[in-house]
């Protein structure tokens, strides 16, 4: 057998392995092009805003978008996020290597950035104590220290929703924690997070896509990362999941009109992956990888031509 | 490809010699007749009724020969259909599997071959197929640095196959892993002086911030496409006047080139010479085979007015 496989194995041999450069003179000029534009400091060319949407696990899939992105040398001046983008923007907007980043989607549990185990699952059905999500602050607090959102690498805002005012917040100065915090707190689950005198829940419920909270940062040019759920896939079986349900459509419904302010868009496929779906989160990864894969040379020649007289400057002596 | 094959059959049949004295059996008769050649053959001798006589390893080998000439003969579909009913069958078989996985692949249903090459790897580790296949899938769906620990697997047994050096060399390259892809694409060179590897080796140079290095091995490659990277590339090392010289010699030899009138047209406008820039710029932005570079023409011809 092992000698039939040595011969199967010349036969796959024999195929040549498809070429990975792009040589046509589309893909030629791209590259051109691009590594002139990414030359330039910052000043000089388009500001270019990354946003990542709401979208609790799904929301794993942002690591697998900023991997191609930092691959492809993609220039992102600011970051901007909502609810589970909102920890993953910060945690980019610090300097969080791309490894430690995935370590931290793989590792991802509920009880990450809550208090939630059955016992306190049990009060909130039972006495309508509600979790809290004091976790998220440990969390952020572990990895990247007390920083304040000055002290980051990228300028970087994150959005949470009043709960008095039903104002969305954009958060974008002073200590990050509890605002990362505020902005992934799902109203119906976890209780308020009083902030600077606000009672404060999932930003998600107004601004899926915070694109207006990257502008707010002098972005000119937006790729945005959507992690929509497709909630035709879930039949919600008790209160809990309504809720998440409720949640999701109405994310859904506010992301179709923040889609069309985006310079561009990145949508990995992973509206099946369900709210607490921790078991999926290498495949939200993956998914996140291929779809910005498969866009990236399209956002290059977006980007390229936002960008055109930054570089028609250097043509004209 | 097909001495190979043949010599995979005679493997897969032991004792084929003193079958094939008599040439009685179906399986044999297709046996021989797929070693000729004649695959139309062999698919009408191994029809449903033969198949269901033939038991065992027997049967196996029947699904083998029956599923790579209906490929040998382009119905694609068909031989699927056969691995696939040959794999349910046989489950554990790693050649049909192989078979499987890599039709699939070769038709483009990549993220359907890939959980076929894993079964092959849970069952044999170091298959160094399987790890090719998975390495190009990997690599064309973006996942690059599990595309490169493949092909670190696969070549520990093809550690003699420039291609494969290049192909590594190329997923580093993405990866920005300048250093180790430079070392790669000087394997595949060590056992083939090859013009893609050069091609692959300028690129890594050039990504590295060498480029006057990456243009002297421009200049040694007999690529066909290393005159029209060269003819870019020196626009980027501000060499205007070379530049506008090797976009003029590829126009000659293919006027109306989209790359060859960019080079031209920037190389104009940087020798003052506006108007004939235009000229191409305007030419260019005609042109419907490179989308992405009429359009960059047709707003810079814009601009320009």
């Amino acid at each position: 057998m092992r000698r039939a496989s040595a011969v199967l194995l010349s036969i796959y041999l024999a195929t040549a392995p498809a070429a990975a450069l792009d040589l046509s003179d589309d893909g030629l000029l791209r590259d051109h092009l691009w590594r002139q534009l990414t030359a330039k400091p910052k000043g000089e060319r388009p500001v270019v805003g990354l946003v990542f949407s709401a979208g609790s696990l799904r929301a794993a899939a942002h690591v697998g978008v900023i991997t191609v992105l930092e691959n492809a040398g993609f220039p992102v001046d600011v970051v901007a996020g909502t609810s589970m983008g909102a920890i993953v923007g910060a945690l980019y907007a610090a300097g969080k290597p791309i490894k430690r980043l995935w370590e931290l989607a793989l590792g991802l549990r509920i009880s990450s950035g809550s208090n939630y185990n059955a016992f306190n699952l049990l009060r909130l059905l039972l006495f309508d104590r509600l979790l809290s999500s004091k976790n998220t602050e440990k969390f952020i607090r572990d990895e990247i220290g007390s920083r304040s959102f000055e002290e980051l690498k990228k300028p970087f805002a994150c959005v949470a929703m009043d709960l008095y005012s039903g104002e969305g917040i954009i958060f974008r100065e002073g200590e990050l924690a509890p605002a990362v915090r505020a902005s992934m707190n799902l109203p119906g689950i976890f209780a308020p997070v009083e902030y600077r005198h606000r009672y404060l829940v999932d930003g998600g419920v107004v601004n899926y896509i915070p694109i207006d909270a990257a502008k707010l940062l002098g972005a000119d040019w937006v790729l945005a990362s959507v992690t929509e759920t497709d909630y035709t896939y879930s039949k919600p079986q008790n209160v809990l999941q309504s809720l998440e349900q409720v949640i999701d459509i109405r994310g859904t419904l506010l992301a179709r009109e923040q889609k069309k302010s985006a310079n561009f868009l990145i949508e990995p496929p992973v509206g099946d992956i369900g709210f607490y779906d921790t078991s999926r989160s290498y495949e939200a990864i993956a998914k996140g990888v291929m779809a910005a894969h498969r866009r990236i040379g399209a956002a290059m020649e977006e980007y390229i031509l936002f960008s055109l007289d930054c570089l028609l400057k250097d043509y004209i002596p | 490809m097909s001495a190979a094959l043949a010599a995979l059959i005679a493997l897969l049949a032991p004792c084929q010699g003193a079958i094939l004295a008599p040439l009685k059996d179906p399986l044999s008769i297709s046996m021989s007749l797929f070693e000729k050649g004649e695959h139309q053959q062999v698919i009408s001798i191994l029809g449903p009724e033969s198949l269901q006589k033939l038991r065992g390893d027997e049967l196996r080998r029947a699904y083998f020969v029956l599923g790579n000439s209906y490929e040998k003969t382009g119905r694609i579909d068909k031989a699927l259909g056969i691995y696939q009913l040959g794999t349910n069958l046989f489950p554990r078989d790693i050649n049909l599997l192989s078979e499987l996985a890599r039709l699939l692949q070769h038709a483009g249903l990549e993220e359907q071959a890939a959980p076929i090459y894993q079964k092959v790897l849970d069952i044999h580790p170091n298959n160094a197929s399987a790890h090719l296949g998975l390495a190009e899938i990997d690599h064309s769906l973006g996942l690059l640095e599990r595309s490169a620990g493949h092909y670190e697997k696969a070549l520990e047994q093809l550690s003699a196959d420039p291609r494969r050096w290049r192909a590594y060399a190329e997923v580093l390259l993405e990866m920005r892993e300048y250093k180790t892809a430079e070392l790669a694409v000087q394997k595949a060179l060590q056992r083939s002086y090859d013009p893609q590897s050069l091609l692959v080796l300028a690129f890594i140079q050039r990504a590295s911030g060498k480029l006057s290095a990456a243009l002297a091995t421009l200049a040694v490659t007999t690529d066909p496409q290393a005159d029209r990277v060269r003819a870019l590339w020196l626009l980027e090392a501000g060499e205007h006047q070379k530049a506008l010289a090797a976009s003029e010699e590829l126009l000659k030899a293919s006027p109306g080139n989209a790359l060859a009138l960019w080079v031209r047209a920037r190389a104009r406008l940087r020798l003052g010479q506006a108007e004939a820039a235009a000229k191409d710029l305007q030419s260019l932005s005609q042109n419907t085979a490179a989308p992405f570079a009429a359009k960059v023409a047709a707003e810079f011809a814009r601009r320009l007015r």
